[in-house]
């Protein structure tokens, strides 16, 4: 397992990402209205999306380091059970039957996740486990959340004519960054392992009230943000493109929260176990399979960085980097636009990797213990 | 009178006697009565932070200029940022009376349920930034040039009936407009003095919205007070954990007080109102419950 998980993950990472970005620059149609601009969704929804599924992780977790394991399966379940009962009776109070369906298949899928994620959790066996993977995943989410809300930027200035708006999705994503960079600030500002673990998991808990406002901002007032598509909405081929580009960063997820845990984890038990001096005989165990699967990552980051480079000669082969046009209703050119939301992501993932990369490797080589 | 004697007037006596302790209900009422009491003997901390706001309100209307009518417009603004930035000072320091010589072990110790601590400490911030927000509105009245006894809109009809006939010459350009004599444009919206109810009902609304924003921040702010102060840094770490949190009722509170004092035509104000109330059942709940595990050991 460890062995597929530090030398297949980033392999397959890295050609998804590649994939995908050929998917969404070339293969998929250019949209009606917004031409090539719209490509940058392939980029910055599922940034968005796997920053709102780490900080649900972030959330579990932080619940389960709060409770024992068999009071938050038993709190989770109630609590999904209680949802879908509730999207039953309001199916029967609620007179329009279009909002009745629609409330009840709501709780129905949100009682499931509930229940689902409090079982997931309630199976992480230690509390250091728990705290590890809570600052794991805060960090991850917001390096894909900064990325996702400068996409957004990004694409919002030739279609909006503005880099940024106070609309509510807007506003509550900034709430996010700001409230989770408060939640590492935290982390770093208290020293006593036990302390940090709750306090953080309590900030955590507070700041995740943000998470389903940012998803459902769109539907609650009248945004500028257009609300979630389905399916059944967008051509097939757009559909595809984005869920394989979700998937694509789906694997970087999972690629960084195993890595950025391995760093969490290893503080944390050093700090647990061995208070005083670290010493060497606490770290070799991980050594070799650890060291292999950074360097894999290593070259797969190279990998990235040379796309990276090649994307301006792309850009300047299709002879039509040029600023978009707005007001005219259909937005000519606009791969300027494209080419940064997607420099912007790989920059992102290349930089994220490299950092976890010298991090990690100080750690082993015992550079950088903390106190 | 000295301490001892002070202490012995506290109702502890009475319910120390019992087995079980003192319910909820005293021990959120002895508590509350407890800081009441440490705050109004030195008063240092209530007056220093008027002064406080007092500053920071002068120091906006310097930033904004002589303009009136942006002042007009910023008031609300102003006046929640200066409660705000007192309230990040009165937060901190209702949590460093109680680390100092260890008073919250010893009130844990007492034994005082966490949650009765929290509602305790929670509603004596409130009252402290009401107090303080109270205090504030004469001068925001005075520097900002607002008033809740601002003249009422005649009623629309009129309105239209003064603007109905066209003008003889045609407008050029839509910025013409503005330089139609002032006569004309006063004439458009014809005003009337605020009779005493409804004076009375814009105060009433502001002191709603205040009340209702000083709880807001209260809740959050006392978890993280109590976090923060153990925590190094932090003067730094409890601005940082609570300004992106109170965001939204901020900006629901603001808006609320400048309907109040600007005006509220399209009755936007209780939305507003019912967003802060969401807010504060939502942080008032979590707060009840995660309390007991920021302050065990």
């Amino acid at each position: 397992m460890r062995k597929i998980v530090d030398t297949a993950l980033p392999l397959v990472a890295v050609v998804m990402l590649l994939v995908a970005t050929y998917l969404g620059l070339f293969w998929a149609p250019a949209e009606r209205d917004m031409g090539n601009v719209q490509r940058i969704m392939y980029a910055h929804v599922p940034s968005v999306w796997m920053a709102l599924l780490a900080m649900v992780a972030n959330f579990v977790c932080s619940v389960r380091r709060l409770m024992d394991q068999r009071s938050m399966l038993i709190a989770g379940i109630g609590l999904g059970v209680a949802t879908v009962i509730a999207g039953v009776i309001s199916k029967f109070a609620i007179a329009d039957p279009v909002n009745a369906g629609k409330a009840l298949s709501y709780c129905i899928v949100f009682g499931i996740l509930i229940a689902l994620s409090a079982f997931i959790g309630s199976r992480i066996k230690t509390e250091n486990a728990a705290d590890a993977m809570a600052e794991a995943s805060a960090e991850v989410g917001l390096a894909f959340g900064i990325n996702g809300v400068l996409l957004g930027s990004i694409w919002a200035r030739p279609t909006w004519g503005v880099w940024w708006d106070w609309d509510p999705r807007l506003t509550s994503a900034a709430i996010l960054i700001v409230a989770y960079s408060g939640y590492l600030a935290l982390r770093k500002f208290v020293d006593d392992t036990d302390k940090r673990a709750v306090w953080s998991a309590v900030v955590a808990i507070i700041s995740f009230v943000d998470v389903p406002i940012i998803y459902f901002s769109v539907r609650w007032w009248r945004s500028l943000h257009q609300i979630q598509s389905t399916p059944q909405t967008v051509d097939p081929a757009m559909a595809f493109v984005l869920r394989f580009s979700a998937f694509a960063f789906l694997a970087w997820l999972v690629l960084f929260l195993i890595h950025r845990y391995r760093i969490a984890r290893t503080t944390i038990d050093l700090e647990t176990t061995v208070p005083d001096a670290a010493p060497a005989a606490a770290v070799p165990a991980a050594k070799p399979v650890d060291a292999r699967g950074l360097w894999i990552l290593q070259g797969v980051t190279t990998i990235a960085w040379l796309a990276l480079l090649f994307m301006g000669p792309v850009a300047r082969m299709m002879g039509t980097e040029t600023a978009g046009e707005v007001g005219s209703g259909r937005i000519t050119g606009g791969w300027g636009y494209v080419i940064a939301a997607y420099a912007s992501t790989f920059l992102m993932f290349v930089l994220y990797s490299d950092s976890l990369f010298f991090r990690r490797r100080a750690q082993l080589h015992h550079k950088a213990i903390p106190s | 009178m000295n301490s001892a004697e002070e202490v012995k007037a506290l109702p502890v006596e009475k319910d120390v006697a019992a087995t079980r302790g003192p319910s909820m209900i005293s021990t959120i009422w002895i508590l509350f009565m407890k800081d009441l009491t440490l705050e109004w003997r030195t008063r240092a901390r209530m007056s220093a932070l008027i002064f406080f706001a007092l500053a920071t309100l002068l120091m906006f209307s310097f930033a904004v200029g002589p303009d009136t009518k942006l002042m007009q417009k910023a008031a609300g603004g102003f006046l929640w940022l200066g409660i705000l930035l007192a309230s990040t000072l009165s937060l901190g320091e209702s949590f460093r009376v109680e680390s100092e010589n260890g008073a919250l072990d010893g009130i844990r110790l007492a034994p005082a349920d966490a949650r009765a601590v929290f509602l305790a400490k929670a509603g004596g911030n409130t009252l402290m930034l009401l107090l303080l927000s109270v205090v504030l509105l004469p001068p925001m009245f005075a520097l900002y040039d607002v008033s809740i006894a601002r003249p009422v809109q005649l009623a629309v009809e009129k309105k239209v009936e003064v603007t109905a006939p066209a003008p003889e010459v045609p407008l050029v350009h839509p910025g013409d407009a503005f330089d139609a004599p002032k006569e004309a444009r006063f004439k458009a919206n014809p005003t009337r003095n605020a009779t005493a109810g409804e004076v009375f009902a814009n105060l009433g609304n502001l002191l709603l919205v205040l009340l209702m924003g000083c709880l807001a921040i209260s809740a959050p702010g006392t978890i993280y007070a109590a976090i923060a102060n153990n925590a190094r840094a932090r003067d730094v770490l409890l601005p940082v954990l609570l300004f992106p949190l109170l965001v939204p009722a901020l900006l629901s509170a603001v808006k609320s007080t400048n309907l109040v004092l600007q005006g509220d035509p399209m009755n936007q104000l209780p939305s507003w109102l019912s967003l802060l109330a969401a807010f504060n059942l939502i942080y008032w709940v979590l707060g009840f419950l995660l309390f007991p595990r920021v302050i065990e050991d």
